[in-house]
């Protein structure tokens, strides 16, 4: 376990809410759909928080909402101890180098006009470093990377989508940055690469002491690389708590279903696996989402409390959970 | 012993294209017996697709070309068949669910209507009214609520996994003797996945039909197939019953594979993570196309010139590996 | 849905006062106002002034605008001097007929060769149907349509003196003289809004031919022709439709040289003689209308591409 309970943590979020104004064709009035809902979470230096959700549960927004690429509804971003919920884009400029994205997708992420030494050489542009630092510094990003020294010349077309990713996470490193927000950063990649990128991300946290907010909707990835596991539905988060807490006895019956789902290979090697839950039905409209609980309405413990009242996000055991109803499944328990 | 439902004998497939040929599979041979589900395992260009479309004639050729081999279904090669004598084939004894359900059902056209279609070619002389109902009833059966309303709807009024079911539903409409999936699940989240799969196994249960997945999450694959074939660079290197590939796989890839994918039992240290790159299919290795990014035979001289065969290993397993027991010790020392 | 209509409609209203507003400008603003323009250069002085008094040019400017506006809104399109006080929609409203006739032939034509031979041409890629297909469309592309006019004149009319070398009888009067008459200018303006749209149509079907859902169809066992002209056809008829309505659009108000060398009396060919005998009453009035013909035009094709797609929502 890396953390450090002393240690301040780089990033602090409060109840953070984004909304957007979307307009579908033909309506009159722009509704708002609420993506992020008073979403509160810490991240320490050198910690990975993983953050899991299906699509739609508002993850990606949030991790745009904390490097302030949206700006939030409500609520309070702080970083090293900085209030930046409001910062406009000058004041944000000195803080980009410290806090950097990688997106899921190479192929979209690099310009491919642009050869690598190009696409590393950008951040020092932007941020009026000069050229002969950067030269300096753009082979020692290279090796960081593990990519070879010619890859330099070669543009990114003539890579493959790890070495495409890699390139990605150079550039995401340029400027030294201490947190980086990693957006599905393996989800488009073969699994043997997908291997090849999590050990590079944990080798560059280790050397560098990096801390990372990594997005995904793949549990196993999640659980791989996380020191601390969020999990989102629809917009805000259900279960929050250690690595090992949320995985070995999850709380929250999404949690729960979620990790039940995962196709696990142990029975095939003769181990124990949990019983299955099925979760029947499609995730709600997030527009217009449940009253009370929103995983009410795929929920098997739910009853007229959840329908009314919405429960907060409370701490049970080693991790906060919110639920009226948490706890381990029991083993008879519908499937 | 069993006559197999469908056996492919070294089956080639390349795509000629303008300035490369890529030899997009390699002497690849399989057989499937009736009511089994044979699982396809690999990574992006391991062939495992290009496998399964060739044998219903869905490859373009241009540019696809097949080279050789025989696909028998039924005793009969289906390979030189012409395309009106496939059509009786296709959704009739063999049919397809696709990876993408967003892009895979014609947006135009109302989901019952694709659905009705199905059934209508295959028995045009029925009437419009026993489609319709038989349709009807092929949407319940698969789980979507409410299939009276569902049948007249467009696809993009459908969720993600409902069009996955409407595809399913489609694909069983004639009760196919095989069903093949081509990563069902794929584009589907999580939970969604979970249900297609139930979904996938009960028609699968209701018909007999035996299945062949093709996909690249091994732990899908464990859950549901009897049997599994890994592929890598267009060749079959590892062939066996899912307990044995799982629990003792006897190549070096498999093994790599394996250790690879995180757990979420628990945390491990490190994964271990094949080296290198994925191989160009344009520019296949020669030898093992696995050697250049093998544990075990990356510098020797067997690995590198001369391409393994499949051969048996024991137990209904077979590899196509120079040094499967000295694979077998590593993948113990690995504790994979 | 009647939102939707309703916001288009607001739309082309929108877009019609703009170039109401910018014709009005144009006439009034640049040197050389509309009565020297009628008079021309050589006029007296009395009879200029007694012309500025008669046109209200001598009002202040927002008078006069308010005028034009109000005018246009009741459809009172005022009479033309040149044209011996002739009411202007009398002169423009049957021209814009002609030239709605020549253009809805053509693309009529135009669709009828162009649709079977882009999807051919795409469904047979690479094979001497294609070739020729190709070789047909990039013809067309490249002839500029006045070259094709005067060369089917001088063949068709000269060296075999087959058909009439230009002019209009109304259909009423000679029914096999008048469509005798349309057959050249139709055939140009067709050939060379075919070859775009053959083009267009391959495009679009070999798009469409390589989709998910055309494989899904052939892995249900359907026959080539229903995969090729029911599943594929439908969707790459889709944004055909649009390319239609704006290849219409533009004829109406490109058909200039067309009617010139035919000598078709219609919208453009009046536009030209209005200019030449400085009857600038009439052109704004042609400009209007051709502008509107454009605006109705490009609704229609809106609504009928929202009627064809149902992704687009009819909420």
């Amino acid at each position: 376990m890396k953390t450090d309970a002393a240690r301040k943590p780089i990033l602090d979020i409060r109840d953070i809410t984004t909304s957007y104004h979307i307009r579908r064709s033909g309506a009159q009035k722009a509704t708002t759909l609420v993506a992020v809902e008073d979403v509160t979470l810490s991240i320490k230096p050198g910690e990975t928080v993983g953050l899991v959700g299906e699509s739609g549960c508002g993850k990606s927004t949030l991790g745009r909402t904390i490097i302030r690429l949206l700006e939030p509804s409500a609520g309070m971003v702080s970083f090293a101890g900085q209030d930046i919920t409001h910062f406009n884009h000058q004041e944000m400029r000195p803080l980009r180098q410290e806090m950097q994205i990688v997106f899921q997708d190479p192929y979209a992420s690099l310009n491919p006009r642009f050869r690598v030494r190009q696409i590393l050489y950008e951040p020092f542009r932007i941020h009026g470093i000069s050229k002969a630092v950067a030269s300096q510094k753009i082979p020692e990003l290279l090796s960081l990377v593990q990519l070879p020294p010619d890859s330099l010349r070669r543009f990114p077309h003539e890579f493959s989508g790890g070495q495409r990713q890699r390139i990605a996470i150079a550039r995401a490193l340029a400027l030294e940055p201490s947190f980086l927000v990693l957006d599905e950063p393996v989800s488009a990649l073969d699994v043997s690469i997908q291997a090849q990128i999590l050990n590079l991300l944990e080798d560059l946290q280790t050397e560098l002491g990096l801390a990372y907010l990594f997005i995904a909707h793949d549990l196993s990835v999640v659980g791989q690389v996380s020191d601390r596991v969020a999990v989102m539905y629809l917009g805000r988060i259900v279960e929050e708590g250690p690595r090992d807490a949320v995985f070995n006895s999850p709380q929250h019956p999404y949690t729960i279903a979620l990790l039940s789902a995962i196709p696990d290979i142990s029975a095939a090697q003769g181990q124990q696996t949990r019983e299955r839950i099925i979760l029947t039905g499609d995730l709600p409209n997030p527009l217009d989402p449940p009253s009370g609980c929103r995983f009410r309405t795929r929920c098997w413990r739910g009853d007229q409390l959840c329908v009314d009242q919405e429960p907060p996000l409370a701490p049970v055991s080693d991790s906060l959970v919110a639920c009226h109803y948490p706890g381990p499944e029991d083993s008879g328990a519908r499937s | 012993m069993q006559v197999p439902l469908l056996t492919v004998e070294n089956l080639s497939v390349r795509f000629n294209m303008p300035d490369q040929v890529i030899n997009a599979v390699n002497g690849v041979s399989f057989s499937l017996n009736t009511g089994e589900t044979l699982g396809i395992v690999g990574e992006s260009g391991s062939g495992k697709t290009v496998t399964v479309l060739s044998i219903l004639g869905l490859i373009p050729k241009p540019p696809g070309e097949i080279t050789g081999g025989r696909a028998l279904f039924e005793g009969q090669d289906l390979l030189p068949l012409s395309t009106e004598a496939l059509r009786s084939i296709r959704g009739q004894e063999i049919s397809m669910v696709f990876q993408d359900p967003m892009t895979s059902l014609n947006p135009v056209i109302k989901v019952g209507e694709q659905l009705r279609e199905a059934l209508w070619t295959h028995n045009p002389s029925d009437s419009r009214s026993n489609h319709r109902r038989r349709g009807v009833e092929l949407l319940d059966m698969v789980g979507i609520p409410q299939p009276e309303r569902r049948y007249n709807q467009f696809p993009h009024e459908y969720s993600g996994g409902m069009r996955q079911r409407a595809m399913i539903a489609m694909a069983m409409a004639n009760r196919p003797k095989l069903l093949i999936a081509d990563e069902p699940t794929t584009a589907l989240d999580v939970t969604i996945q979970a249900q297609v799969i139930e979904t996938l196994k009960a028609a699968r249960q209701e018909t007999g039909a035996a299945s062949i997945l093709i996909t690249h999450d091994l732990g899908l694959v464990s859950q549901i197939a009897d049997r599994v074939i890994v592929m890598y660079a267009g060749r079959i290197m590892e062939e066996g019953r899912i307990g044995d590939i799982f629990s003792r796989p006897r190549h070096p890839y498999t093994i790599s594979l394996l250790a690879s994918i995180p757990s979420i039992q628990q945390r491990r240290t490190k994964l271990y993570s094949i080296p290198g790159q994925p191989p160009d299919m344009a520019n296949v290795p020669p030898g093992c196309p696995f050697h250049p990014r093998c544990a075990i035979g990356g510098d020797r001289s067997a690995c590198r010139s001369d391409s393994p065969s499949l051969l048996d290993v024991g137990a209904g397993q077979r590899a196509a590996c120079h040094f499967t027991d000295e694979a077998a010790i590593w993948a113990r020392e690995r504790g994979t | 849905m009647t939102r939707y209509v309703a916001r288009r409609l607001l739309h082309g209203i929108l877009v019609m006062w703009i170039v109401s507003t910018a014709v009005f400008v144009i006439f009034r603003l640049v040197p050389g106002d509309p009565a020297a323009m009628t008079l021309g250069f050589d006029a007296s002085p009395e009879d200029y002034e007694a012309l500025r008094e008669e046109l209200g040019l001598n009002d202040p400017i927002h008078v006069q605008y308010l005028r034009w506006m109000g005018n246009l809104a009741r459809g009172d399109f005022g009479k033309s001097i040149t044209h011996g006080y002739a009411e202007v929609s009398s002169l423009v409203f049957p021209a814009l007929g002609r030239t709605l006739e020549l253009a809805a032939l053509s693309i009529l034509l135009a669709v009828i060769v162009a649709v079977p031979l882009g999807m051919i041409s795409a469904i047979r890629e690479g094979t001497w149907v294609d070739h020729i297909a190709r070789v047909f469309t990039t013809l067309g592309f490249s002839m500029p349509t006045y070259v094709m006019g005067i060369g089917l004149l001088i063949l068709l009319a000269e060296v075999f003196p087959l058909l009439p070398p230009g002019g209009y009888v109304p259909f009423g009067e000679d029914p096999v003289k008048h469509l005798s008459q349309l057959i050249m200018p139709v055939l140009t303006i067709a050939s060379v809004t075919a070859a775009r749209l053959t083009r267009f149509m391959r495009a679009g079907m070999l798009e469409v031919l390589s989709a998910d859902y055309v494989r899904t169809a052939r892995a249900k066992g359907l026959t080539e022709r229903r995969v090729n002209y029911w599943h594929a056809f439908r969707n790459a008829a889709i944004p055909l439709v649009t390319e239609v309505g704006v290849n219409f659009g533009l004829l109406v108000g490109g058909m200039v040289v067309i009617e010139q060398i035919f000598i078709w009396p219609g919208l453009g060919w009046l536009m030209i003689q209005s200019i030449l005998t400085r009857a600038f009453d009439v052109v704004q009035i042609a400009v209007l209308v051709s502008a509107a013909t454009f605006v109705i035009v490009n609704l229609l094709v809106d609504l009928t591409y929202s009627w064809l797609d149902p992704r687009i929502a009819r909420s």
